[in-house]
Parts: C-alpha cells; structure tokens; sequence
C-alpha cells in the first residue's frame, strides 16, 4: 500500500500491530479475564446455587467492574504503556534499525506519528474489544446491558493509558538504550515522592524544627506521583444521588498532561541525533542534568541508607555517607555516559560537586538560611495552628489542636518558640530535678499570607529560661479549655460513664467503675446528666482541668487524683454506601446510603480533690463513699508506692522488696528484692518501664 | 544528481566530514575510497537522510535530502550491515518496501526470484547466510527502481558469481533508466571494472574526485633505466609520487600525461623508458600516500 499524507504510514502501522500484537494480546487478556469472563463465571455460578435472578447478578457484577480502575487498572495502564512504548520506539536504540527506518521516506513527524499512534492502539484497541465483550456477555448472561459502568471502565482506562503511554514515549525521546527506557520511566514516575521522602529524613537533623513538606508541597508531589495520585483519587462510590467515579478532574488533566508529553516527545524527536542509538543518554543538553541528577540522587539515597545502617552519628556522619554516595554516583553516571570504566578524567566536575554539596550541607548544618533561628513577630501573624502534647495530668487535656487568632495566645506561642529555639542552641538543665518532654507543632499562617511550620520535641528542665514560657502556655486556662473540649460533648446523647483507679480503702486496691452496669437503664440518663453538669461546673470553675507543667510538681501531686473519668456520647454521621455488596440491588444500596450511623466519642478526665460538684454528684450516685475513694496523686508519686508497682508489675510479690534507691533527679534507680532479682528503672517523665537485670545482691 | 557543500560532522568532539564536498553525475557509478575512518559510511548516511550534518548541505536533484521523503522516496540504501526486522520472510520484507516506495514493481519482484533463487522468499531471514541476506538487499532493491542507489560494501559476503550477477542486474539499470549508483568499497579491483568517477576520501575531507579515466591519464608508471645506477636529479614540476629500484630499472610513479611525462624523462636520455597505465589500487595507495597514509615497511 503506498503511504497516505506524510504525517501517518499504513505500511508501518500494520507493520508495528502485527509485529508487537504480544502486548495487546497479554493486555486483552488480562482484562477480558476480568470482566466478560469474570461475568460468566460469576453468573452461571450464582445461578446455579444461589437462586438470584441473572440481571440482579449482572448488576452487582457490572457495579464492582469501576473499582478494578484504582487497582489493576492503573498497574496495566502503568506498565502496558512503557512496554508499548519500548515496542514501538525500539528502533531508536539499535543502530541498524535506525538507519534502516530513517532511510526510509517518511519524515520524522511521520515516524513518530505512527508509532505513537500504533502503541496507543494497541492499547485503546483492546478496551474497545472489552468494552464490546463485557456489555456482550451482560447480555448473553441476563439480557440486561449495565452499559454506564462499563463506558466509565473504557473512558477512564483509557485516559490512564494515554497519559502513561504518552510520558513513556516522551521518556524513549531522551534514551538510546532500550533497558534505559524502563528505568527512567520509572525512576520519574515516583522521582518526586521519593525526594520528598528523602528531604524529610534528611532535613530533619540539620534543620532542627524542620515540619516536614507542606500540604501544599504534599499535594504538589501527589501529582507529581500520578501512579500514587490515581489510586488514591479513583473512587466508584454512591453520594447517595447515584453511583459515579472520583477522580474523574484528575484523568482528565493527567490525559492532557499526556498529550502535551506526546507533543513534547514529537519536539524532541525531530532534534534528535540517530547516532545516539545505543547512548543511555540521546539528547546532548540531558547528560549533565542526568550525570549530576544520578549523583545527588545517589549522594542522599544511598548517603541516607549507609547512616542507617551504621549509625553514622548525625550530622558529620551523615555528611560524610552523603558526600561518598554522590563521589560514586557521579562516576557511575559518567561511566553509564560513556559506556567505559575509565572515566577519572572527568575528576573536575565530581569535585566542583562535591565542593557544592558539602557547602550546601554546612549552609544548612550553620543554619545559613536562619531557618533554625525564625521566629515571626506577633504583628506579623494572623493566626496560628497548634498542636501538641505536654502538662500533666494524663487525660485528654494532655495533647491539644487548635487554632486561633487570639493575640495574647499568639504571643505566648511565640515566646514559647523562641524559648525552645533558644534551649535548642544554649541546653539549659535549670536546677536539675525531674524534667519533662513537651511536643509542638506550630503552623503560623502570616500577614502575607505564607505560612510557617516547626515541629519540636524537646525537654523542659526545673529552673530553666524554657520552664516559663512552657509553663505559660501548657498550663493556660485557654489551652486546658480548647484541649478538654468540653463543649464538643452533646448531652442530650450522653451514653456511659466509666471511672478507672477508684481506690478501695478496705481492700488497699484500685477499682473500676461502669455506669451501665451498675445504674439501671430507666435511670442512666438522669444520672448521665447529672455527671455531665457537675464536670461542667467543675470546670467552669476552675476546679478541674487545671494544667501543670511536670508530673512531679508539687502542686500537681497535691491537686490532682489518681482517678480518671471517661464520659461517653454519641454522634450521628451519614455513611457514603462505598464497595461491592452481592446481595442487594442497586436502588437498594442508594437508598442505604442515606441512612445514618452512630459514632461513640469519649472524653477523659483525671478528677481533683477539689471537684466539688463532680464529688458530690458521684457520692449521690453511690459511686464514692467511705469505702470507695479518690486518691490524691502525691500518694502513688511516694518512692516505695511506685517502687512496689513496677515490681508487682514484673510479677514479683511486692511485698518481699526490702531495699529502695531511686535517684529522684532522673527517676532512675535501682531496687533490690529479699532474694534478687534486681530490677533498674528507667525512664523519666512519668513514664515508668522495667526490665530485669543481671542479679544484683541485696543489702 | 548529488551536490554536497561544505558538509561538517562531529561525533563527541571527533570531526568525522571536515568540509566534505563532492559532485555525483546523474547516471554515473560513483565509487567512494578512502582509508579507514575517512569518512565514507558517513557521507553515505548523509546522503540517505539519516544522519543531519552539522553544517553544509546535501542535495540531491537540487532538493535538501534530510527530512525530505519526496526526495527519500527516489533513493534506496544497502548499508554494510543490513537489518530486517527479526522472524520477518522476504514476502514480509517486500510488503514492507512496497509500502514506502511508489516505483515499486511487482513484476520485477517476481522476474528477480530467478536471478536470486537461492533465497527461499517464505524463509525467516535472520535464518539466511550473511551471503543470502546481502542478495535479498540487491532484490529488494532492484525491485524498488530507485534513481539513486547508495551501496556500502555491496558485494561483500557474495561469492564471484553473483557478484558479477549484482553488478550486471545495476549496470542494466544504469543504461536503461539512469540510475545513479553511489558505491563505496574497499575492493578497488572490482571499483575499476563498473566505476566510472572514483572519489579518494581522506580525513573527512575529498582528496580528489574525477573519471577514472581521468584519474588514470592523470597518474603514469614509468619504467625507466638511465645509463648510471643512480637516478639523476628530476625537476620539481616533475611531481613524483613514489620512486623505486630494481637493480638499474627505476619504477616511478609521476601525477601527470603519460605523454608529457615521457617527454620530460626524455631529456635525460634513459636506455629504457615505458609507460604502463596504473590501477584503481594503486592510484589509492600512492595518492594517499602523500597523506601520510603509506604501506609503512615494519621489521617485527
């Protein structure tokens, strides 16, 4: 057949289907296998045991067919498309057929139009054949044809091969070798969140308060990632107005995406040199961004994995692993450039790098950037989002999120920023005595509408500069207030109450209490609600959910008790009916999907001696009386009593421990039992473990 | 039919054509020469639109070659290493010329499976001799009825009888419908029998291109014996390629008309003076031996 206009060749087209049918052959395969095949086998089966009705099978079978989208069909769109790209494009990598295909009489946007085109049909061609064979046996099997299910299967498939096929063959542009081809596409298809994953780990010991990227940053490489983006975003779910994919604006971009690649692969086609046949690396302008790419990939991939795995002490250590990594990879690069081991001649450009990279890394390590050291001024932040974990006691208060814009709150944040910046740069143990660790994360979104994010963890020390403004902002009313969240609580759909550690003065034990077990239920919700006012007087008050900085602190062993109360209520949610259920229709599972379900949310609350109202209320209720008591605090901190716990924990009698010697400035000691064994303790912050030691003789 | 100006080509930093420029009539069988690495299948895959030069420019009917499938359409290649696509037959390969090139005769395929009946057309190629391959590259080609017709290394791997088969079936279309034939070999005994223009290749560059014939009035051998043993002082327009001596009988090769040259010697008055005609070889060898690319005489 003579060629038609310039830009296509039949000759070469048929040549190119016929040539390379294993590829759409395995690929209609898999897919005919799960769907038509799939829907058979599923309806002859049922049918014959189940008893349901063939279109009722056909429905739930058509109605599971979108989900193979975010699964399966992104893995086969995934690689289907660079194997059809490799088939295609072959003749770019051996010299031969190069010359032979050039020297023919097509232009190059003849060449590549074809074969762009003959690999996206061997693609698209069997989604047609499937789509055909599906909606066929729908109706060989029931009669019934689902055919919106199975044209959304079509549509978004082969969007997903056209944006994969058409980057692969975008990546083929820039390779002579043709197992090169499958790396890079590989490589740049999860390059993005790969270094992001690498910067995070990396980052964080130079840059102490590093938060890691921002959401936008997140986002930005999600998309960047489109095998990820694809399986996160597919969704066939039912709002309740009717089954329909998610992430239909997501295929629609990344098929034009796809295009755009094709057109840029046509651009640098037409430039390219067929001598390169055989080069890792085609196009001229590429080698170095792929030689210095390889190096400083390498550098903070294998640099990172060496730290690792020897423990190399950050950060010269891992200065040091990073710099070896991107010396090797810089020669492997060139080595792969110039498909020969002798490549020492190319010495100047590894040390200029490495010059660059150890640099780069001392910018960082001395905080060049004043990264470590920026604190925004008050009058520059609008609001600030924190979240954390510090004071004492241990319930819900303990940890917090929330926003604000309130400008007194904004200071002390600040102040508390620059207060762990400064304890970060100049480690100040105050008085000694027992320290605490607090967590914060702060994201301050300012005036010109950037934000600012830190993370921290850090120990806070008795008498140090960090203990006020620490103080001043984990113990303060506000924070308590937003961190117990007590008006998150519904009343009206209270459900339970449970109290842990009420102390059994006869027995010398701790107890538990559950409401529903011991409140009849015509009588719960009154009793529920009693307890609920009486917690929001208390605090309303101030008498509970006051804050303390350390566990040990004095006022907190004297204000505090040992015993926790947890209420319990429900909230209502609509439930989005999402999955395959066999057994109902359609028009049943929308009509499910508007049905509401409960979620059951508790808050707890370590009691104070001086919960009055709370108090009151639980001796009416008959759950505190003379026997059944609350606990301060300060009686479970004395030596002995936490001594007799961590032994009795480990499953010795407590009573047969004679000798105690607890370091109190670190928690850490040592107690010796009547005949051994020993036990060390260890851990400060109120967090006491124990593990069995070597014997340690008593005396 | 071919103008190439001034062409320049580089391979990482390596100038393979340093200014090429060459002439090829219509009509006639151009033989390139030249040493190894001269530059020879470079200028052929100019020629044939694979590779673009960095500067120059290549023309073939007066049109630009490179990107031109008008112009491709009237040229055919049979490169020094051949490739078809792999478990392809000749059938297959046929049908995939017939698609690309518009001259393409059906009955010349089949008139054709005579000259090359060795070659079974339903047989996978990669199965062939190296030989049979290089005869289903002439039947193909043949079969294309291309104007200009570039060959690297044609014959090698044909035994004597088809070469002289191959050349026969390209010289009738020579006379019969013009083709051009561009051919490159190291065989310089089987250049002189079917070139008619030789060009001499050398570092990229033409060192020099003209007729054989042309070529050949234009070097003489003189076999000349002077009454002395020593050969006497010759002036310089005299220009001497290569000088030797066999007892009292001096071998000289001179640039020059056999005629003039005999009357120069003359005045020398020689016993013995013959002038015998050189071959396409020698002309290579002592021409290129002015480029410093002699038969060097090495005692190992």
């Amino acid at each position: 057949m003579k060629s038609g206009t310039s830009f296509f060749n039949c000759t070469l087209f048929k040549k190119n289907l016929t040539r390379y049918w294993p590829i759409w052959a395995l690929y209609a395969l898999v897919w005919i296998y799960a769907m038509p095949v799939r829907c058979i086998t599923i309806v002859s089966r049922n049918q014959a045991w189940m008893g349901e009705t063939p279109i009722k099978q056909v429905q739930a079978f058509a109605n599971g067919i979108p989900d193979l989208l975010e699964g399966l069909g992104v893995f086969m769109a995934f690689t289907s498309g660079v194997l059809a790209a490799m088939a295609v494009f072959s003749y770019l990598y051996n010299n031969r057929a190069a010359g032979m295909v050039h020297s023919l009489p097509v232009s190059r946007e003849g060449l590549f139009l074809t074969n762009y085109l003959s690999g996206l049909v061997c693609l698209i061609g069997p989604n047609v054949l499937v789509w055909l064979l599906t909606l066929g046996a729908e109706s060989l099997c029931s009669g019934y044809m689902d055919l919106y299910t199975v044209s959304v299967w079509f549509a978004a498939q082969s969007a997903m091969c056209i944006f994969f096929y058409s980057f692969a063959v975008f990546c083929a542009m820039f390779t002579g070798h043709l197992l090169a081809l499958p790396a890079f596409y590989g490589i740049l298809n999860f390059l993005a969140a790969f270094l992001m994953l690498l910067f995070d780990v990396l980052f964080e010991p130079f840059l102490y308060g590093y938060a890691g990227m921002t959401s936008t940053a997140e986002e930005t490489v999600l998309w960047l990632t489109p095998f990820v983006h694809m399986i996160e975003e597919l969704r066939w779910t039912n709002p309740g107005t009717g089954y329909r994919l998610l992430g239909v604006a997501e295929l629609v971009i990344y098929t034009a995406v796809g295009l755009v690649f094709a057109a840029l692969a046509l651009l640098v086609y037409r430039k390219r040199h067929i001598e390169s046949a055989g080069d890792v690396v085609a196009v001229a302008v590429v080698r170095p961004v792929f030689k210095y790419g390889v190096a400083l990939c390498s550098g903070l991939s294998f640099g990172y994995w060496l730290h690792a795995m020897f423990g190399f002490e950050a950060p010269f250590g891992l200065m040091g692993s990073l710099l070896l990594w991107t010396f090797i990879g810089y020669f492997a690069a060139e080595m792969l450039l110039k498909k020969s081991f002798r490549v020492w001649k190319a010495w100047r450009g590894c040390a200029v790098l490495l010059v660059l990279v150890a640099v780069g890394l001392g910018a960082l390590r001395g905080d060049a950037f004043g990264f470590v050291t920026r604190v925004p001024a008050a009058n520059k932040v609008e609001s600030v989002v924190v979240d954390g974990m510090g004071s004492y006691p241990y319930d819900v208060g303990r940890s917090f999120e929330f926003e604000t814009q309130d400008a007194a709150l904004i200071e002390k944040v600040i102040a508390l920023h620059r207060g762990i910046v400064a304890q970060h740069k100049n480690p100040d143990s105050g008085e000694g005595g027992a320290s605490d660790y607090i967590r914060l994360h702060v994201t301050y979104v300012l005036s010109n509408g950037t934000t600012l994010r830190r993370d921290y963890g850090t120990t806070v020390w008795p008498g140090s500069k960090l203990e006020q403004v620490a103080r001043d902002f984990y113990c303060d009313a506000q924070v308590a207030q937003m961190s117990y969240g007590m008006d998150d609580i519904d009343p009206t759909r209270l459900t339970n109450v449970e109290i842990g550690s009420l102390w059994n003065t006869k027995e010398k034990k701790n107890e538990y209490y559950d409401l529903t077990e011991n409140i009849p239920v015509e009588e719960r919700q009154t009793a529920l609600l009693a307890i609920y006012d009486a917690l929001m007087a208390d605090f309303k008050q101030g008498k509970l959910g006051k804050r303390y900085l350390f566990d040990l602190e004095e006022e907190r062993q004297l204000n505090t008790c040992t015993t926790d109360l947890t209420i319990y209520w429900n909230e209502p949610y609509r439930v989005e009916a999402t999955g395959v259920d066999s057994s109902i229709t359609r028009i049943e599972r929308v009509e499910a999907a508007t049905s509401y379900y409960n979620a059951t949310h508790g808050k707890s609350i370590t009691l104070t001696p001086n919960a009055e109202n709370t108090i009151r209320v639980l001796t009416e209720l008959g759950i505190l009386d003379e026997d059944t008591t609350l606990r301060l605090y300060r009686e479970i901190v004395d030596e002995e009593e936490r001594a007799k716990l961590i032994y009795g924990s480990m499953g010795h009698d407590p009573e047969e421990l004679t000798s105690i010697n607890l370091d109190p400035n670190s928690a850490y000691g040592i107690i010796g039992g009547a005949d051994g064994p020993t036990a060390i303790i260890r851990g400060g912050n109120g967090d006491i473990s124990a593990s069995e030691a070597v014997p340690y003789p008593v005396g | 039919m071919i103008k190439i100006n001034d062409v320049v080509k580089t391979f990482d930093g390596f100038r393979a054509l340093d200014g090429l420029t060459m002439q090829v009539e219509k009509g006639s069988i151009y033989g390139i020469v030249g040493p190894n690495g001269a530059g020879k299948s470079t200028i052929l895959r100019h020629i044939t639109g694979v590779y673009r030069p960095d500067s120059g420019e290549i023309l073939v009917d007066g049109q630009p070659v490179y990107e031109n499938p008008e112009a491709k359409k009237r040229i055919f290649s049979i490169p020094d290493e051949l490739y078809y696509f792999t478990s392809a037959t000749t059938r297959d390969m046929m049908k995939f010329y017939r698609g690309f090139y518009p001259n393409f005769s059906m009955e010349r395929y089949e008139a054709l499976k005579e000259a090359f009946a060795a070659v079974d057309e339903k047989h996978p190629i990669r199965r062939l001799s190296k030989g049979m391959q290089k005869q289903l590259a002439f039947w193909l080609a043949l079969c294309c009825q291309p104007d200009l017709l570039v060959l690297d290394e044609p014959v090698d791997g044909l035994d004597p009888v088809m070469r002289r088969q191959v050349w026969s079936l390209l010289m009738g279309d020579v006379a019969q419908r013009g083709t051009t034939v561009l051919v490159s070999s190291h065989n310089l005994r089987e250049l002189e029998d079917v070139c008619d223009h030789v060009g001499i290749l050398s570092k990229g560059k033409v060192l020099l291109q003209r007729s054989l014939t042309d070529l050949q009035d234009n070097v003489v051998k003189m076999q000349v014996v002077f009454e002395g043993q020593e050969l006497p002082e010759l002036p310089a327009e005299l220009e001497v390629l290569h000088a030797s001596q066999v007892g009292r009988v001096h071998t000289l090769i001179i640039r020059g008309n056999a005629a003039r040259v005999k009357s120069q010697l003359a005045a020398y008055q020689p016993l013995l003076m013959d002038a015998l005609p050189l071959t396409l070889e020698e002309i290579f060898i002592y021409e290129l031996g002015g480029e410093d690319y002699e038969v060097r005489d090495i005692v190992l």
